[in-house]
């Protein structure tokens, strides 16, 4: 073996990691080799020394700088969170503080805006039963009842239905009650029946204006408890019991009344009992109850009575906005031959005279229109309406202040 | 022995399992534990105190990232050397990239332009003769280690400095056992003859 050779495994043949054979070959090499002898004491020397290195201290504040890194790590990954999310914390605020800005804001415009809305609105709300049923009423024939016992029954309810305006002193309806409810209730001999037709009513004048009716309600029941031989359990929510008329005993016709009170079909039958009750009412010369059917044609200022009786009775703020607005509606009823002629000529009225439609529509054959009209010019509409038809309704109120507007409901119709 | 490196195996197994479970302070043991092997692994490689200083903070920081990664298939002690091993080797290889780049630099006493150690004058104080004669000597082993390719030199540093059995080294080297020795022999006779050159008598 060559000198070359043996060095190369001197490491191993130190490490005593070689097969006995070459190691004893080695040993058989070094012993006269000299050159050899001297690369194992090198070696041996080399690897002594560098495994004598001494262990070097690091230095002390390596731990710290270590762990001041690490934590910073597990900091840093927070804040990359938080820089993710930072914002949410901040803007969710941010964002919640401009919502309810806006929603603020938005309050306020409209606030702004809506007694415009109403003064459009409330007429139409307060007019729409009537007037539907003005439309109907030529068009439903009356013979889907006993015409006669119907209509008179209705003419009851109405006899009591109207009533309620009246009855701001709590006594003064009652006694009225009394003193005119009997009659109908005589008349058909059938007191209950015209309790149901009470209740029947009733509903539909919720329409009209819910919560304000209700104390008239009240009155009505009362009335009709009494003249039910007041063996009735007195009702403890007006509104409850016109729309549900359940604690009365009532005969199978009452029933089959009531379902069609609630019904939209119902509403006509009653408008045709209205006009009657109107032509009862009068007969009666009992102006107050004649306000209950500002669409039987009477005046405008028995309605603006009506109102005010209303109003005066009402608690309820709102209610007394409603009637306030209704107290400014004049609600007049166009029949004419063509309906599509008409429809511009009444708008090009109202524009010529300084109105504003609030709102138009046009439902089964008839226009329903809305306008604001300054109340001295309502006189010059009346008289231009009256040439392109049949106009009804539209009593001037000539107690209206001047420059005041008036609310006006038209309601075209086509002849028929 | 085998039993103390049992009981600091199962030691470091549980402080490992707190710091998965995200306790900071168990790390914390586990630097103390280790950062002293882990400081002189790095010395030996880059020849450097501050640069193993610097290494030392990257190895641990880096471990710390990949501690929830650690299976234990191996042990801690092996896993954190590897990481100073590869760390240490990618930065010789930046400073060798920076060597070229920067014709001279006065900060890098250890290696000269050719990559030879330079000889430090020898200090004239008589009574510190001997320590400083010492000290000489070990500054020249490791300018003779740091001459070394990284291959050769993570070998001789784990086996003749760091005392790792060659099973752990091939292990953390991920390399065969016998190719671990063979370069640790080779290793070691380079330095012998790197010494032999520079002192001549060893």
């Amino acid at each position: 073996m060559e000198c070359q050779q043996i060095q190369e495994r001197l490491s191993a043949y130190l490490e005593g990691s070689l097969p006995p054979a070459e190691k004893a070959l080695i040993e058989q090499h070094l012993k006269p080799c000299q050159r050899c002898q001297e690369a194992l004491a090198d070696l041996r020397k080399t690897i002594e020394v560098v495994q004598g290195l001494p262990e070097v201290e690091p230095p002390a504040w390596l731990t710290q700088r270590v762990m001041a890194r690490v934590r910073s790590e597990a900091a840093p990954r927070k804040t990359i969170w938080e820089r993710l999310f930072y914002p949410i914390p901040v803007k969710l605020p941010l964002e919640a503080a401009g919502v309810i800005a806006i929603a603020v804001v938005t309050i306020y415009v409209f606030k702004g805006i809506q007694p415009e809305m109403h003064l459009g609105k409330a007429p139409l709300e307060g007019m729409r039963g009537p007037t539907i049923s003005e439309v109907k009423r030529p068009a439903v024939p009356p013979s889907s009842m006993p015409e006669g016992k119907t209509q008179e029954k209705e003419k009851a309810i109405w006899g009591k239905g109207i009533e309620p305006k009246p009855t701001q002193p709590p006594e003064q309806p009652m006694s009225q009650g009394r003193k005119e409810a009997p009659a109908p209730a005589l008349r058909y001999d059938q007191v209950s029946p015209s309790a149901g037709e009470g209740k029947r009513a009733e509903p539909r004048r919720e329409v009209l204006s819910d919560k304000e009716e209700a104390g008239s309600g009240f009155d009505l029941t009362k009335a009709r408890d009494e003249l039910k031989s007041g063996a009735r359990p007195a009702a403890p929510q007006p509104e409850a019991l016109a729309k549900k008329p359940t604690g009365q005993p009532a005969t199978q016709g009452q029933q089959g009344a009531q379902a069609q009170a609630q019904a939209p079909v119902p509403a006509e039958r009653e408008n045709r009992a209205m006009s009657s009750v109107g032509a009862i009412v009068k007969d009666e010369s009992r102006p107050e109850s004649l306000s209950a059917a500002p669409r039987g044609g009477e005046t405008h200022e028995e309605r603006v009575k009506e109102k005010s009786d209303r109003q005066a009775l009402s608690a309820a703020p709102a209610a007394k906005a409603l009637a306030e607005k209704r107290q400014a509606a004049i609600h007049l009823t166009l029949t004419v031959k063509d309906l599509d002629a008409a429809r511009p000529e009444i708008e090009k009225a109202l524009s010529q005279l300084g109105g504003r439609i609030i709102k138009m529509e046009t439902i089964e054959g008839k226009i329903v229109l809305s306008a604001e009209l300054s109340s001295n010019q309502v006189r010059k509409l009346l008289d231009r309406l009256r040439d392109l038809g049949e106009l009804k309704g539209g009593t001037v109120d000539s107690a209206a202040e001047e420059g005041a507007t008036e609310m006006i409901r038209i309601e075209a119709l086509r002849a028929q | 022995m085998k039993k103390e490196k049992q009981i600091a195996k199962d030691e470091d197994e549980e402080l490992v399992s707190l710091c998965q479970k995200g306790e900071v302070d168990a790390f914390e043991a586990l630097v103390r534990r280790h950062q002293k092997r882990m400081f002189n692994i790095a010395f030996r490689m880059l020849g450097d105190y501050d640069e193993a200083t610097s290494l030392v903070q990257d190895a641990f920081l880096s471990a710390y990232r990949g501690i929830k990664g650690f299976r234990g298939e191996s042990a801690f002690s092996t896993w954190l050397c590897r990481i100073a091993i590869n760390l240490s080797k990618n930065r010789l290889q930046q400073l060798k990239a920076q060597l070229r780049h920067e014709a001279f630099s006065l900060d890098d006493p250890l290696l000269s332009d050719n990559g030879q150690i330079k000889i430090d004058p020898a200090s004239g104080d008589p009574s510190a003769l001997e320590v400083l004669e010492k000290k000489n000597i070990q500054q020249k082993v490791q300018g003779c280690i740091n001459t070394l390719d990284p291959e050769f030199k993570e070998v001789l540093i784990l086996r003749d400095i760091q005392g790792f059995p060659y099973e752990e080294i091939s292990e953390m080297l991920r390399i065969p056992e016998g190719t671990v020795k063979s370069r640790l022999f080779r290793a070691r006779a380079s330095v012998k003859d790197c010494l032999k050159k520079f002192i001549g008598d060893l």
